[in-house]
């Protein structure tokens, strides 16, 4: 049953019902020796059917975090997830098991090297049932043939498979159960430039054909730039911005994605002329990081205020659907007060 | 004048129990001093290979390397295996691709900085090799040396970690630092910074450096000079402005629109077919089985023209002098 959603604090987020999947409020901590790690704290996100949002942030960011418990391998430890009109807990029955599916960076490891290509791909089918038993073959075939391989791949090995035409089987493998919503976790991180391209325009492909949602998990901006529709921008795990992926790259507002952006190299001139300056600095400043109790992201950020040492921002509107965490955002009408040196000797919190 | 270090016409052979691979094919390239030069090329291209060559490290029974490979003007391929080691770590040194493996779990950061400083004679006493550590660290900015010195690899972020390599890599005035994607097991933020680190700490010290990389845009934002790679074969050189300007060689054009753009100029273009199996690599060019313009003579191991400025392109269609993208049909 729907669980009623009350979280004042993010009611912009909350406004559309209508869409397809809805994280409320999610949290996810784990526990490392003595202490609690908070992979995921407080993570909101609304996804509309066919949409291909991206979720971009540095490693640790909780992105993957996110995409597992939306998959349900995980429990949350706080929050809902809602997926078309119904709350989705951690024990799943099998028909919304089958309505979400995941493809992973990784093919080599993610595909059992013992079973065939058949094997890998019928699976889904006889567990979710999807065709006749007598229909499994032919429609095994027909999945590679979608995803661009022939059906002499059936009988083969993961091993005898390039990186590219794993990823293609892992994808076919996805698609068997006919899912509505992927997440796609790095799908092409681990594949050279010239087959990742192969597997975006498949990705692509297969999203309009199959009217199929993404959860785009990526680290690669330009690969988030070219395949997202929104984007969500991650920082320990919170979401710090959200909004449409072109307007997000053109004028980000938080900081951190400021200098995310800026950190990409590029390989043209009008490229270049897209990325913010950001104050690179030459000392790795987190051996003397302070711990902030407010924004996580104040120990790095050159434009932090005193408030930003000592409260929690929340997202805010800074667009149609643009929304962005951070009390001093970037492009802001008013100038940023006198910024804050990044590395204090002393105590410099707020007074 | 001869170069800082020479490489020309390496040749790498694998005998396998189904043929000889012939991996590396009239591989030259050279490096003048202080300059920062570029191997880029996907993953299986030769790159790693090359740098190991240079560095000596290809030993094998079944390895049959030819060529010569001058390091201001001596050959290093006539070297014994002692006179190499003297070579390598001092004259010409490496930072790994990845810090957490590169680094030994169970010494400390300050015992293997030491070592490298000692087995490099660069001080005299260890009193005085632990004092050069602590500076070598100051150097590379780590903002607190003496907790990082007493610290095992895994106490170590990333991106610390991968300074305490480039710091190794210097520690004693090496004059050719080869680095295998430094930074490209880090997040973007922490690649940037260690590329910016390299860049600076190589010029003060007056180091040259050899970077091979699959990602172009580190290219363009590191190197002065590069060399495109293709199934062991360099395909095109080029100053770094040129080459993104103006790529002549149909791998290299192709190579660039696979990258997926920032300004989001539609999806990225593939290149079609597949990197060719070494042990029936094709004769002529390479990339003749996967290229659009691929004409009867590519069958013919391709000439270098130079195009002046330094570009030099391994491909038939730039002798007439032409790009491939004005002889489109």
């Amino acid at each position: 049953m729907p669980k009623p959603a009350n979280h004042p604090k993010n009611e912009r987020l909350e406004m559309n019902d209508s869409s397809f999947l809805k994280i409320s409020d999610l949290q996810k901590n784990y526990r490392v020796g003595r202490r609690v790690v908070r992979a995921l704290d407080g993570v909101c996100l609304s996804v509309n059917k066919g949409e291909n949002i991206g979720i971009v942030g540095e490693s640790g960011s909780g992105k993957t975090t996110l995409g597992r418990l939306v998959l349900g391998i995980e429990k949350p430890s706080a929050g809902e997830i809602m997926f078309d009109g119904g709350w989705l807990g951690h024990r799943r029955p099998l028909h919304l098991r089958r309505r979400i599916q995941v493809v992973q960076q990784n093919p080599l490891s993610t595909l059992n090297p013992k079973r065939s290509i058949r094997q890998a791909i019928e699976q889904p089918l006889r567990v979710h049932n999807v065709v006749s038993r007598c229909q499994r073959k032919e429609r095994a075939a027909e999945l590679l043939r979608i995803v661009g391989l022939a059906p002499e791949y059936l009988d083969r090995y993961p091993n005898a498979l390039s990186g590219g035409q794993r990823q293609r089987v892992a994808l076919a493998r996805a698609l068997a159960c006919q899912p509505e919503l992927i997440v796609l976790d790095e799908p092409t991180s681990a594949l050279d430039v010239s087959v990742q391209a192969h597997i975006l325009q498949l990705l692509a492909d297969l999203q309009s054909r199959f009217r199929l949602t993404y959860l785009f998990i990526t680290h690669d901006l330009g690969v988030a730039r070219i395949m997202t529709s929104r984007i969500a921008v991650m920082y320990r795990g919170r979401i710090v911005e959200t909004g449409p992926t072109p307007e997000v790259f053109r004028t980000p507002r938080h900081r951190y994605t400021v200098m995310l952006l800026s950190s990409v190299p590029v390989v043209s001139k009008n490229e270049e002329e897209l990325r913010p300056e950001w104050p690179w600095r030459r000392r790795l400043v987190e051996g003397e990081l302070k711990v902030s109790n407010g924004c996580s992201f104040a120990p790095r950020c050159p434009n932090a205020l005193d408030q930003c040492w000592s409260t929690v921002p929340v997202i805010d509107p800074m667009g149609p659907i643009h929304d962005a965490a951070c009390l001093n955002p970037s492009g802001a009408i008013a100038p940023p007060l006198q910024p804050k040196p990044l590395i204090s000797s002393s105590s410099q919190q707020s007074t | 004048m001869s170069s800082l270090l020479e490489v020309s016409n390496l040749n790498l052979r694998f005998q396998l129990h189904d043929g000889v691979a012939h991996i590396l094919r009239d591989i030259s390239l050279k490096i003048e001093r202080a300059e920062r030069v570029a191997i880029v090329g996907e993953s299986g291209c030769g790159k790693s290979l090359t740098v190991r060559a240079i560095l000596g490290l290809i030993r094998q029974k079944r390895a049959r390397l030819q060529g010569s490979i001058r390091l201001e003007g001596t050959e290093l391929m006539s070297l014994k295996p002692r006179a190499w080691r003297a070579v390598r770590g001092s004259r010409l040194s490496m930072v790994f691709q990845d810090p957490m493996t590169a680094l030994n779990p169970v010494f400390t950061i300050k015992d293997q900085l030491v070592e490298v400083i000692l087995r490099g004679g660069g001080a005299g006493s260890r009193k005085a090799a632990r004092a050069l550590a602590r500076d070598l660290l100051e150097q590379v900015a780590v903002a607190d040396p003496d907790r990082v010195l007493h610290a095992y690899p895994f106490q170590l972020s990333g991106g610390l970690a991968q300074r305490v390599l480039i710091s190794m890599a210097l520690a004693n005035r090496p004059d050719v630092v080869l680095a295998d994607e430094p930074g490209s097991a880090l997040d973007v933020t922490v690649q940037e910074q260690t590329l910016q680190l390299m860049r600076d700490l190589t010029n003060e010290a007056g180091a040259a450096v050899l970077l091979i990389t699959h990602n172009l845009g580190v290219v363009r934002e590191f190197a002065h000079r590069v060399y495109v790679m293709y199934a062991g074969t360099i395909v095109e050189e080029a100053a770094v402005e040129t080459l993104f300007s103006n790529p002549i060689h149909p791998y290299t054009r192709a190579l660039l629109e696979a990258v997926p753009r920032l300004s989001g100029d539609g999806l990225p273009r593939p290149i079609d077919g597949i990197v060719p199996d070494y042990l029936a690599a094709p004769a002529g060019c390479r990339f003749s089985p996967r290229c659009a313009w691929a004409q009867p003579d590519c069958g013919n191991p391709p000439p270098t023209i130079d195009l002046g400025g330094g570009q030099r392109v391994a491909c038939v269609l730039a002798e007439a002098g032409k790009s491939p993208q004005e002889r489109t049909p």
